[in-house]
């Protein structure tokens, strides 16, 4: 990849040469009037005051001309500097994102593949035997099944890119269902430590697509115990705001360390920091939620500077309307 | 059985039992640790005989616990085992200090060998330490001890790597010793490093050693061959 500073440090050399020759050109049209009037006195002529005064103003008329036309060129530079450095920023931010991505899914895919692969290796070797090596199938097919997973969420989020899912929605009690996929992620097991809780302020009945839902609890949950502190502790609410229904996953870590709160629900995005970058995932979770949530006709947003720490993702989707029929 | 204690930094449950199990099969002592900053604290108390370390871990990076080592002149045998395989990748973890350099997915029987070899050069490094080892080349003094060498009275700290090139010219005095054999013993089989990165050593060491390094007195260059030391 061209060196930016290379790019940048030659459109500086071309800015100052131009302001050279500009400088070069006030002094020399500064000059010029009188430079004329002593060559035609030297050559024996002389002239009026009149005439002397117009070779001057006509001097200062060039001179005028090219400064104008000097400081259009130079502001055409600094014009096309900003654009230049504008796409470049824009272009190193997307090899980044690029790079950071496989890099991610690298590690996301090699991962399952070496751990199978060491437990397979390690029976064929005939170094497990009776029920380690029953142990040691039983990890290798749930690491595949990680693969698969890893797979087709890669693949999901191809297919997000090119189309909008298909949610087909309901009416929801949205209080209910929330708080059975909190459960169903809890009996999934937890790190040791982490804390997940549930909180409603009563019934909420959204218009939604129950699967969808599940996802967007799911990933926003998985993304709150990733960077939720250590140990993380993640809450969940489900409440009542006016016309919407309202979903928010809090956790108490360190919050978006700089990151955009936009940027962060586009594809294959992760965070500055580097304690991010060293944990697994390939930045598609909180895209995935973002494209449902348009699928459901929702909205969402992101925010830290919380009092306490952490972040804060809220998902706002229609309520059912009254007299809707479940 | 060698009974050796390593330590598997590997935050990946199934990858680090399987890895231990297998090398505790091999005879050696092994624990493990998930997290970076407790697996820091874990090497500097326990002080063990090699390190698996991977490179993406919870709270601190296998590459900032390796440079955190070597700047405390903590010389532990490291084996970097990630996924994280790229060349740039490899470099930085063998610029960093890293021993070995082990991409996911790996062969098993690959894996063993290399701590058997990392662990076999660390003994013969150390075995020549405890030896009460010192070497001096004129008015120059080399402690592979303390890893230092004083000249007219400046002392210079040379790295893990620097000692070991050096050990393996003295162990044979005036014996041309060839850069393929300075690689196997102080890098390994087929370490990254090419013949040119012995070279780039050697003019480190004559820099620290010699009176002029122009025209060495003590560490000679056999023309497409190696090195020789001559006392």
């Amino acid at each position: 990849m061209i060196s930016t500073r290379r790019i940048l440090q030659a459109y500086w050399g071309v800015l100052a040469l131009v302001l050279v020759l500009l400088a070069w050109w006030v002094v020399f049209f500064s000059r010029q009037g009188d430079y004329l009037i002593a060559r035609i006195a030297r050559s024996g002529e002389s002239l009026t005051a009149e005439e002397a005064h117009a070779v001057r103003a006509a001097s200062n008329e060039t001179l005028r001309m090219f400064l104008s036309e000097g400081l259009f060129l130079v502001l055409l530079l600094i014009g096309g500097m900003a654009l230049i450095v504008r796409s470049m920023h824009r272009e190193l931010l997307a090899y980044r994102q690029h790079k950071d991505f496989l890099s991610a899914v690298t590690h996301e895919l090699r991962s399952p593949i070496a751990s199978a692969r060491l437990y397979l290796e390690s029976l064929l070797l005939g170094r497990a035997e009776g029920e380690k090596a029953r142990r040691y199938l039983e990890h290798a097919i749930q690491d595949i099944d990680r693969l698969t997973e890893q797979v087709d969420g890669l693949l999901a989020a191809a297919r997000l890119q090119r189309t909008m899912p298909e949610v087909v929605s309901e009416v929801l009690d949205l209080s209910a269902h929330v708080r059975s996929c909190v459960q169903d992620i809890e009996q999934a097991g937890l790190a040791p430590g982490a804390r997940l809780e549930f909180h409603t302020s009563g019934a909420v009945v959204a218009s939604a697509d129950p699967r969808a839902v599940s996802a967007i609890v799911a990933n926003l949950v998985s993304n709150a115990l990733k960077y939720g502190g250590d140990p993380p502790r993640v809450e969940v609410n489900v409440a009542s705001a006016g016309n919407r229904a309202e979903l928010s996953v809090r956790d108490f870590g360190p919050g978006l360390r700089g990151a955009d709160a936009q940027s962060i629900f586009k594809p294959f995005v992760r965070g500055d920091d580097n304690d991010v970058r060293m944990r697994p995932g390939i930045g598609l979770g909180l895209y995935m939620v973002a494209e449902l949530t348009r699928a459901l006709h929702g909205d969402l947003s992101a925010e830290d500077h919380l009092e306490g720490g952490g972040m804060r993702v809220c998902v706002w989707l229609p309520k059912a309307r009254a007299g809707a029929g479940a | 059985m060698s009974g050796e204690r390593l330590l598997v930094v590997e935050d990946e449950v199934h990858i680090a039992e399987v890895i231990c199990d297998n090398l505790a099969l091999e005879g050696y002592a092994v624990s493990t640790e998930s997290d970076g900053a407790k697996a820091l604290e874990t090497i500097r108390r326990d002080a063990p005989a090699m390190v698996l370390l991977d490179v993406m871990l919870p709270s601190l990076d296998g590459f900032a616990i390796c440079d955190s080592l070597r700047k405390e002149k903590n010389d532990v045998p490291i084996l970097f085992l990630t996924a994280k395989s790229s060349n740039d990748d490899r470099v930085r973890g063998l610029e960093l200090g890293g021993d070995d350099y082990l991409g996911k997915p790996f062969e098993l029987r690959e894996l063993i060998l290399r701590v058997r070899a990392i662990l076999k050069r660390t003994q013969w490094f150390r075995g020549a330490i405890h030896g009460g080892n010192t070497l001096t080349l004129g008015d120059a003094h080399v402690d592979f001890k303390t890893y230092t060498a004083t000249l007219n009275g400046k002392t210079f700290e040379l790295s893990t790597k620097e000692a070991m090139i050096l050990r393996a010219l003295a162990e044979q005095p005036g014996v041309v010793v060839p850069r393929a054999e300075i690689l196997d013993r102080v890098w390994g089989y087929d370490a990254f490093p090419t013949t040119r990165t012995v070279d780039n050593f050697i003019v480190r060491l004559r820099r620290v050693l010699e009176p002029d390094p122009q025209n060495p007195r003590y560490i000679h260059t056999v023309r497409g061959t190696g090195y020789r030391l001559t006392p």
